[in-house]
């Protein structure tokens, strides 16, 4: 950050944008130093959405903190989840199961999605194109409609647990997200159609906010803004977590570390998305049991007896079985699968909270004050690719029921430190595309 | 003088004492409910087995007595095995009471269960029905379907309260705790065996849906209500004022000394804590009314501010004062106001007329530092006596100062016209020129001397209600108007001036006090 000289030229005219503009999406202050319409000078006043997440943290359990990670990025709030509890796990040694991490990997990357739609819509309105924006958010919303579906809310799902998740999918999940991915792709391909060769959009893209390699380095940059200066670093593939190793997808880069470039990158890694959730569909393993047509679990007993009618029954192997609506994902059978067998870490089904003492007291001893999922000593750091870069939580336990310690490393933070680079010697004007494609989102950057 | 190894590691104890207590003594815990160290062992409820190398099977540790050589495992897999199949046992009929149990949070079915237990339920059947919610006396409920039968509770009547109230009725699953016929568990220490159940069966109907003891916070102190002194725990809360109807203070708790208390308290101290949250406290200071009353009428009180209320006092007190404590004064307060007044006034330690003592821990005397008044120089007056008392002290001073609230009625009948300062917590009417609110026992701290001469610390829980402050503050305002020698404010450096100055306190400190007290001196 260039500091503003103490005497700056008289012919210096100073301009504060923000922290209320209509073109900031978020609360922040640019004090610009203009020399005519020419940006000489700047610096970035942050803060304005501080609610001091750490410090919070440390008077909360390990899983109330849950719902606060939600509000660091509110627009890919999931991944902000799964990062914070594997950093729990992490402490833990906890493995969770395969299912469960095919279902995190899959609920993330639906959240870069709506992150990146949300980023590029919102650039694409501010310079004017607002039916892209309309386009884009109308993706969004089904992507939003797959995530209320799982966890019972579209912004602030509190879906990812220590040790698990709140509960399995839904029944017909997978059908519908193969229709949803299919309505994201086509709108893609739209807005591509409509901006990517765009004459009045290329241009305020193109070439302006740029950033060398060298500098974004400096800067701590990461994701899509490192990427579109040509270094490909991606957690997902340095230090692969869940399945991502497993998976096969690209990291798309950019060349020259501009406006257009991150949009492109951003675009690119929505496709690679999609892959992704594809992948992991295909591969998520659907469970052991043995059902019958209507999606009740069968004993072995009963699989026999099917076989050997006339004309013999057969039943669906390896399918899921049909979940209680009350229990919203939450019962035994299911529920199960997507949690590790850790009675101290994990919450009880339903059925055994409400059905039987040793479930009610393992609820009762998980939730009371200063009883409670507690880590054993020890400080780990664990990072996840949120949806504008590394997303990193340290996290330090002293073995009771809250954190000792817990920092998070925001992207954004690290991006607006480069934002006084980006716009020096550009106009005015260009401060809202350039700032549009770094993506701040104010309660990850003040925490 | 055996010697053992436990976990491996070894320790030598004194012959007699079982394999639970010389864990305990290495700091290894072996779980139990059967076993309280305060109570005679009974071996009932398996929990605590552990694995003794060269004996044929697992045993309890509880009844085993520690012998040379032994080596003991205590969390080996067939241990672990063993506890897991108690549990399961102690919990099939156990009721689904967590959501509405006082115990939850406090419950070693909880604790253990998710310490040792973490299995899955295999329990299919329907569970046992007993009597729930059983009136067992004035101070507590059984119910019977949480009861693991250790028979802590029995024993306790039997052999602490020795009241034998309690007993096991009929037999097999069908055993419970009962009350003898014509007998209700109505003994001084009723209290106790809700502190000794380890689960929810016994609670306590003062305590009993107040707030969730996982809300609690707690603060080591000293019972206020006789000259014995007992060690306790202050259970508050202050952050969710609507639980138990704006309480702050919501249970005394013993807490285990030794040499004082052991385990136990009496219920006169248990729940003597009401006063201070009630009504009648004193929030803000009060001045008589400068008109000339009606014949035969008081003054009425008037609300007023501290710094004309402390200055009111000043000029009372300037006239050559007699002083007459009661109640929960502290050491340092003893020691403060009696440097305020000066060496030479008459100063007075009222103590009200003594009750029976019992055979346990409560003495009768109603006060919880007539020995430290006594070791200050005070001259102790009791019951009826102090009327006299107080007539003649006032008669030769020109203004009294009082504090604490015990003995109004003997104010009133001294009949004495000069002017008259109150220093206390409570106030409902008499005679006063100026009233000052001060802080009770749990919002302050300091110590008490006990019967015994022990020196014993209290601390501060709560901050004073509304305005009030503690004695040892006013005390100071007031030396700072009166042109006294300063005192501090602070109990710490109070305490160090009154050990450097009366001897029976010498080389004594706050800090070396500590939780534990300080034992009299010969």
């Amino acid at each position: 950050m260039k500091p503003v000289p103490h005497e700056p030229p008289r012919d210096h005219m100073f301009l504060n944008m923000g922290p209320s503009h209509p073109a900031m999406h978020g609360i922040i202050q640019i004090h610009l130093e203009l020399d005519g319409e020419t940006i000489v000078g700047s610096q970035v006043e942050i803060g304005y959405l501080h609610r001091g997440f750490e410090k919070t943290c440390e008077n909360r359990t390990y899983t109330q903190v849950i719902p606060y990670t939600d509000r660091l990025n509110y627009v890919s709030p999931l991944i902000n989840e799964v990062g914070f509890c594997l950093a729990v796990e992490k402490l833990f040694g906890l493995n969770v199961t395969r299912r469960c991490q095919y279902i995190r990997v899959l609920m993330s990357e639906i959240s870069r999605i709506t992150d990146h739609l949300t980023c590029i819509g919102a650039s694409a309105m501010e310079l004017g194109a607002v039916s892209a924006f309309l386009y884009l958010i109308k993706a969004r919303e089904t992507l939003y409609d797959l995530i209320e579906e799982v966890s019972g809310a579209r912004v602030m799902p509190n879906y990812i647990r220590v040790g698990g998740l709140k509960s399995d999918l839904p029944e017909g999940f997978e059908e519908r997200t193969r229709l949803a991915m299919g309505e994201v792709r086509s709108v893609l391909d739209e807005t591509h159609r409509l901006l990517t060769r765009n004459r009045i959009f290329v241009d305020r893209l193109s070439g302006l906010g740029v950033i060398s390699a060298e500098d974004a380095v400096s800067h701590g940059f990461t994701g899509p803004c490192l990427r579109s200066t040509g270094i490909g670093y991606d957690v997902r593939q340095a230090e692969p977590y869940l399945v991502y190793d497993r998976l096969d997808f690209d990291v798309p880069v950019g060349e020259t570390g501009d406006n257009y470039d991150r949009y492109l990158v951003r675009m690119e890694e929505m496709k690679q998305s999609l892959r992704i959730i594809e992948q992991c569909l295909a591969q998520m393993p659907q469970g052991p049991y043995q059902v019958d047509l209507d999606g009740r679990e069968m004993t072995p007993s009963e699989v026999i007896e099917g076989m050997k009618a006339k004309p013999p029954l057969q039943p669906i192997r390896q399918a899921r079985i049909r979940l209680s609506p009350d229990l919203e994902g939450t019962e035994k059978r299911s529920v199960q699968d997507v949690v590790a067998d850790d009675k101290t870490v994990v919450f009880p089904p339903k059925e055994d909270t409400y059905g039987n003492i040793e479930g009610l007291m393992q609820h009762f001893k998980l939730v009371m004050y200063g009883h409670g999922i507690r880590p054993p000593r020890g400080e780990v750091y664990q990072a996840v690719e949120g949806g504008n870069g590394e997303l990193g939580f340290y996290l330090v336990s002293d073995g009771t029921d809250l954190p000792y310690r817990l920092r998070c490393r925001g992207p954004c933070f690290h991006l607006m430190s480069g934002l006084s680079t980006m716009i020096e010697g550009e106009t005015v004007a260009d401060v809202v595309p350039t700032f549009g494609s770094i993506n701040m989102i104010g309660g990850e950057l003040d925490r | 003088m055996p010697t053992l190894k436990i976990n491996g590691q070894e320790i030598t104890v004194e012959s007699g004492l079982t394999v639970i207590q010389a864990a305990d003594r290495l700091g290894v815990r072996i779980p139990r409910y059967c076993y309280h160290p305060g109570l005679s062992i009974e071996g009932n409820c398996r929990i605590c087995t552990v694995e003794i190398e060269k004996m044929p099977k697992l045993t309890t540790a509880c009844t085993t007595p520690a012998a040379d050589g032994m080596v003991v495992w205590t969390d080996s897999p067939p241990v672990d095995k063993a506890r897991k199949g108690v549990l399961e046992f102690l919990l099939l009929s156990h009721p689904l009471d967590c959501p509405v149990c006082d115990a939850a949070g406090e419950c070693d079915l909880q604790n253990y269960y998710m310490a040792y237990g973490a299995y899955q339920s295999r329990f299919a059947e329907s569970k046992l029905k007993k009597r729930k919610v059983v009136d067992i006396g004035p101070t507590v409920l059984l119910d019977n379907e949480r009861c693991i039968l250790c028979t802590r509770c029995v024993r306790f009547t039997n052999e602490v309260s020795r009241s034998g109230e309690l007993g096991l009725l009929n037999r097999g699953v069908e055993t419970e705790i009962g009350l003898f016929p014509g007998k209700k568990l109505d003994n001084l220490y009723s209290g106790c065996v809700v502190d000794i159940c380890p689960v929810g069966a016994l609670t306590d109907k003062d305590f009993r849906f107040q707030v969730r003891p996982w809300y609690l916070k707690s603060t080591p102190s000293v019972c206020p209500h006789c000259s014995r002194g007992c060690n306790i725990v202050v259970d508050w809360q202050t952050e969710r004022p609507h639980h138990g109807g704006g309480k702050r203070v919501f249970r005394l708790r013993p807490r285990h000394n030794q040499d004082v208390n052991r385990w136990w308290m009496c219920d006169i101290g248990r729940y003597g804590y009401h006063f201070v949250d009630s009504a009648h406290r004193l929030r803000e200071p009060l001045m008589a009314s400068e008109e000339e009353p009606e014949e035969g009428e008081k003054a009425p009180m008037i609300p007023t501010n501290w710094e004309r209320a402390l200055g009111k006092a000043a000029d009372l007190l300037a006239a050559k004062p007699a002083l007459v404590v009661s109640g929960e004064a502290s050491n340092e307060e003893l020691w403060a106001f009696r440097k305020l007044v000066g060496e030479e006034a008459h100063a007075l330690y009222y103590l009200p007329p003594p009750e029976p003592p019992d055979h346990l821990l409560f003495t009768g005397e109603r006060s919880p530092n007539r020995k430290g008044a006594e070791l200050m120089g005070y001259q102790i007056v009791l019951g009826k006596g102090a009327e006299t008392a107080i007539r003649e002290a006032a008669g030769e001073a020109g203004a009294l100062l009082v504090v604490g609230s015990a003995f109004s009625d003997s104010l009133q009948r001294a009949g004495s016209s000069i002017p008259i300062v109150v220093i206390s917590p409570l106030w409902k009417e008499g005679r006063a020129r100026v009233v000052l609110p001060s802080a009770v026992w749990v919002e302050k701290d300091g110590t008490f001397t006990n019967l015994d001469g022990r020196v014993q610390r209290f601390r501060k829980a709560l901050q004073p209600l509304g305005t009030a402050r503690p004695g040892l503050a006013i005390a100071s305002s007031l030396a700072e108007k009166m042109g006294r020698s300063p005192i501090s404010a602070e109990a710490g450096h109070a305490f160090a001036s009154l050990a450097a100055e009366v001897p029976a306190f010498s080389g004594m400190t706050l800090e070396a006090i500590g939780d534990g007290g300080w034992p009299a001196k010969l």
